[in-house]
């Protein structure tokens, strides 16, 4: 007797999320996690005054806008997080040899990829809501921001982590994990930047014009969700169709590059 | 149909000829002993056969299915040469997982890994994480969740590497028991004992030739042990 496809990703899915559980990253992350929402307390329980052209701003409107940098920055950090957890969560496995015995089972090389994948991906997710929510919740309850926008920004932050981490687990396969990392943090912030910037209004050309418009949407999906945050006319220059779309297409193919990938790599040469 | 089965393969990695047009095939219920001196192209040819490469020419074939076809791997067991095992896990949660992925559940899962942790020593250690286990325990897990679920092919790459005296014969025990219930079996070593020992067929590679195979009694001539048509073919 064999188990289904469906249960034996199941059972790697977990083992690999126990796994993921247990690295040696996580007691770090763990304790950037809780200086920032230290940081994120302490800053929604002030009380600012901010004057603009003479005119004393209303709390909720500064609100907004600190919020959604706030829930922005946050939600780039658990992307960052799932691409670096990813960057060895499948190349580790398989160069100590402990990927064999799993794989000399009537498992698919496609279900233990995705099962890899699922395991750093949910341990991020996991982060991404004790911020995102915790955050989104005291801005809820101090400042009076609606819940609906986060509950978007987090979704659209979930697809991300999911490219990110899909992305960096196919280049592991092939580069060392320090550059695997670097290429993460350095390319999620350097996308995430030039999203920004055409948001703030710049015409971006060239190279970058073509990342901010066909690259992974990481940035730009949370900007939109939390857009309802900041004041009307603030309208984001995006389609948030296409801008969906965009994302999940993102999601889709890079899953697809890392079970290609994955069936074409030779294992323990 | 052959338990498995290699025509005409070979294997190139980069300027490396591992393995040069091997045919080799065991029937169900055989055991097989593939000897060879280290970088002969045993390892290789058991990874060719559990889809872990892909061979350069020929054809591959396990339980009559390509390797790349998950299902070829139904009813296989294998123990790795160099076993890792994942240090944080307990024995007992380890076999389980492997139980599961054999597709065992319930009460069945249940005693089958209360069996072979009966069978392999491992009663009193079933708690202890793996990473805390010497070599020799850690083959005999590597044991257990190859003989987990009554396998029907055993794929045991030099498997008494790390064990003691007792549990090398141990493992002989666990490797008759599985033939005795008519599990094919196929060994490689260069321990030429360990092959004479469990098994009834023999095939001798070398620099990635196959220089003789078949029964074990057909390859020595009167007189001769294994050892010495071994080191007479390798000569030539």
């Amino acid at each position: 007797m064999t188990p289904s496809p469906a249960r034996s990703f199941r059972l790697l899915a977990l083992e690999a999320l126990s796994d993921a559980v247990r690295r040696r990253i996580v007691p770090t992350v763990g304790v950037m996690a809780l200086f920032s929402l230290l940081f994120v307390d302490s800053c929604t329980s002030c009380s600012p005054v901010v004057t603009r052209n003479g005119e004393a701003l209303e709390l909720p409107q500064i609100a907004g806008v600190g919020g959604l940098v706030g829930m922005l920055v946050l939600g780039l950090w658990t992307m960052v997080l799932a691409g670096v957890l990813a960057s060895d969560h499948l190349a580790e496995p398989l160069a100590d040899g402990s990927a064999d015995l799993l794989l000399a089972r009537p498992v698919s090389r496609e279900a233990f990829a995705l099962s890899r994948w699922a395991g750093a991906w949910l341990l991020a997710a996991a982060t991404g809501a004790l911020l995102l929510g915790t955050t989104a919740l005291l801005l809820h309850v101090r400042q009076g921001l609606p819940l609906a926008p986060a509950a978007l920004g987090y979704l659209a932050c979930l697809a991300g982590a999911g490219s990110v981490a899909a992305l960096a687990m196919t280049a592991s396969l092939w580069w060392p994990r320090a550059l695997t990392a670097l290429v993460v943090f350095g390319g999620v912030w350097a996308v995430a930047w030039l999203e920004v910037a055409r948001q703030l209004g710049a015409e971006l050309s060239g190279a970058p014009g073509w990342l901010e418009r066909f690259g992974p949407p990481l940035a730009g999906p949370i900007l939109l969700a939390l857009s309802a945050w900041i004041e009307p006319g603030t309208s984001p220059r995006v389609e948030p169709l296409v801008l969906g779309l965009r994302s999940l297409l993102w999601l889709a193919a890079s899953l697809t590059a890392l079970l290609l990938a994955f069936r074409r790599v030779e294992l323990g040469r | 149909m052959f338990a498995l089965e290699l025509a005409a393969v070979s294997k190139r990695y980069g300027a490396r000829q591992a393995l040069r047009d091997v045919d080799l095939r065991l029937a169900p219920g055989a055991a097989l002993g593939l000897l060879g001196p280290n970088g002969a192209g045993k390892t290789t040819a058991l990874r060719l056969l559990l889809g872990f490469a892909r061979p350069s020419a020929g054809r591959v074939a396990l339980r009559g299915l390509s390797p790349a076809n998950p299902a070829s791997r139904r009813g296989v067991a294998y123990l790795p040469e160099r076993l890792r095992l994942p240090a944080r896990l307990s024995v007992e949660r380890f076999l389980r997982l492997h139980g599961q992925l054999a597709g065992l559940e319930g009460a069945e899962l249940e005693r089958e890994v209360a069996g072979v942790l009966a069978q392999t020593g491992l009663e009193e250690r079933a708690r202890d994480r793996l990473g805390r286990l010497s070599k020799g325990l850690g083959q005999r897990v590597g044991f257990a969740q190859a003989l987990l679920g009554r396998p029907e092919l055993l794929l045991l790459d030099e498997p008494t590497s790390g064990l003691d005296p007792i549990g090398i014969h141990d493992a002989r025990e666990w490797i008759a028991g599985a033939r005795r219930r008519g599990c094919t079996v196929l060994v490689s070593s260069h321990v030429l004992s360990e092959v004479e020992r469990t098994c009834d067929h023999a095939a001798i590679l070398h620099e990635g030739r196959v220089l003789a195979q078949g029964a074990i009694e057909e390859l020595v001539r009167p007189g001769e042990r294994l050892e010495d048509a071994f080191v007479r073919l390798v000569r030539g």
